[in-house]
């Protein structure tokens, strides 16, 4: 079962690992100037011996207004990318059996299904917080100054710190295995699963939080 | 001999419709047996349930004493299974679904699955999706016989196959039963496929099954009387079709101890097993038992 969802699966994984390398080629520059203008601006020093100087406040604010919003922005669009990956991968796994028929290739062989279906989610899902906690890990060290002044729970550090990023992923995983199941195609499962997603987590942002 | 398949009071019900119903089958190991029946008439269902990929809503499926119902790994592993349109997965070359089937099986036998395919002139580097109808049947069928199956179960492996194809994939099939000692049991729609290679017939119409035994015998059971044409069904026991021509009628009926003494005028001949089966297709299904 490793190899085969391996081999199945290979081509999300190397996706997966460009997308990792593509935020660490785009944030680890500006995560260095980051780090340059608050040692520049002295923010650390600030942080440590209290906000009350007046000189502390406006060295801070000008650093914060200087990345907090492109911060923010820029990672804006990265709201629904949990969404299209768990979405992809998990509309594929079983949609695509379907589609292709190829389930009745799959569950003739001597692996009883329940067994192929426990080891296929948990090997892909394996593999999907394999991918989002590295993302997480770069977004986390991106932000890591910026998160010092403001928190670890403002609106554009948590969704992408920490476990955020895997859990929204995940959840979007399960719908599209969900869907596959339900419509035994690939494109409308993953379009279902997306557009679960994105009903319970745009609510979740604007209104509960 | 000893029994390979055993189906007892076998049902499937999709929603509210059967498409299979009281269906009873004992059929022998080293025999051919050829599933024959309209489209929609339960064939696809029947071979699902042996193969576990459907669980039947009563009954019990049996292969050689093992209940496949259970989709256990042992149940599996004796059924070779290829499916309709023979699936493959077409991104993945010959190799990558050989060692597919290494890894998802009990008994793997790449050596004699290699050594089929090199015979038929199919490359191992080649992508499945590449491959002509003929060779992805190929394919199919070399995974499905490296599980050295007890019973290879072929649903309309002939379907969508040019005349070389089919003469080809039923070779291979043959040297699989001479070789391997495989029980195989295959769907058609094609009755001339099969009277070649079958010795064993099992005939559904409507879900429910109108005939099933060892092809000598069932043709050894059945004659075809001839006599001048009468307008009215003949009061004749046994009696399956009668189909009526400007100056005479052929009654086919089941030969049996209370066949009666028929009129001068009745000769009586031999059935072939294509009119057989069509005689049986045509008929209401309310007379067929």
């Amino acid at each position: 079962m490793i190899w085969l969802t391996w081999r199945q699966h290979r081509v999300q994984a190397f996706a997966g690992l460009a997308l990792i390398g593509l935020a660490a080629l785009v944030f680890l520059p500006y995560g260095h100037a980051i780090r340059g203008a608050y040692d520049q601006h002295g923010v650390g020093p600030c942080l440590v011996h209290g906000t009350g100087g007046d000189d502390c406040q406006s060295a801070m604010s000008a650093f914060m207004s200087r990345f907090n919003g492109i911060a923010n922005h820029l990672l804006t669009w990265f709201t629904p990318i949990p969404g299209l990956i768990g979405a992809v991968v998990g509309g594929s796994l079983l949609g695509r059996e379907y589609e292709h028929g190829t389930w009745r290739l799959a569950w003739t062989q001597a692996v009883p299904r329940t067994r192929w279906l426990t080891a296929k989610v948990l090997l892909v899902g394996l593999g999907i917080v394999t991918i989002t906690a590295s993302l997480s890990a770069v977004f986390g060290w991106f932000r890591a100054p910026i998160d010092n002044v403001s928190s670890r729970f403002s609106s554009g550090a948590f969704d992408l710190e920490g476990l955020s990023l895997t859990g929204y992923t995940l959840f979007a995983f399960a719908a599209g295995v969900l869907a596959g199941q339900l419509f035994r195609r690939t494109v409308p499962a993953m379009v279902a699963a997306f557009a679960a997603f994105m009903a319970l987590r745009l609510p979740v942002e604007f209104w509960l939080r | 001999m000893s029994t390979a398949l055993e189906t007892r009071d076998l049902g499937m019900r999709y929603g509210r419709k059967w498409a299979l119903r009281g269906c009873s089958l004992r059929l022998p190991t080293g025999s051919v047996i050829a599933l024959v029946g309209p489209n929609g008439a339960g064939k696809t269902t029947l071979l699902q349930l042996i193969t576990g990929l459907l669980r039947p809503t009563e009954g019990t499926v049996e292969v050689l004493g093992r209940d496949a119902r259970t989709g256990s790994a042992e149940a599996l592993a004796q059924v070779g299974f290829v499916a309709q349109e023979h699936p493959l997965y077409r991104g993945m070359s010959v190799a990558d679904l050989l060692r597919m089937g290494r890894s998802l099986n009990l008994r793997w036998d790449r050596p004699m699955a290699e050594r089929r395919l090199a015979d038929v002139g199919i490359p191992l580097t080649q992508r499945a999706g590449a491959l002509s109808g003929g060779q992805q049947a190929q394919v199919a069928l070399a995974l499905a016989l490296a599980k050295r199956p007890a019973l290879l179960v072929l649903d309309e492996p002939l379907a969508n196959l040019d005349p070389i194809a089919r003469r080809d994939f039923m070779r291979t099939v043959m040297v699989a039963v001479a070789e391997d000692e495989v029980t195989v049991l295959l769907s058609s729609h094609v009755i001339a496929d099969l009277q070649a290679v079958c010795d064993q017939l099992v005939l559904l119409k409507d879900g429910s099954l109108q005939l099933a035994g060892a092809i000598d015998d069932v043709l050894a059971g059945h004659r075809i009387l001839t006599g001048p044409r009468t307008d009215a069904e003949p009061p004749v026991p046994g009696l399956v079709r009668a189909t009526h021509s400007d100056r005479h009628t052929d009654l086919l009926v089941r030969t049996g101890t209370d066949r009666p003494e028929f009129h001068p005028a009745w000769r009586s001949h031999p059935v072939g097993l294509e009119e057989l089966i069509l005689a049986y297709l045509e008929q209401p299904t309310e007379i067929a038992r």
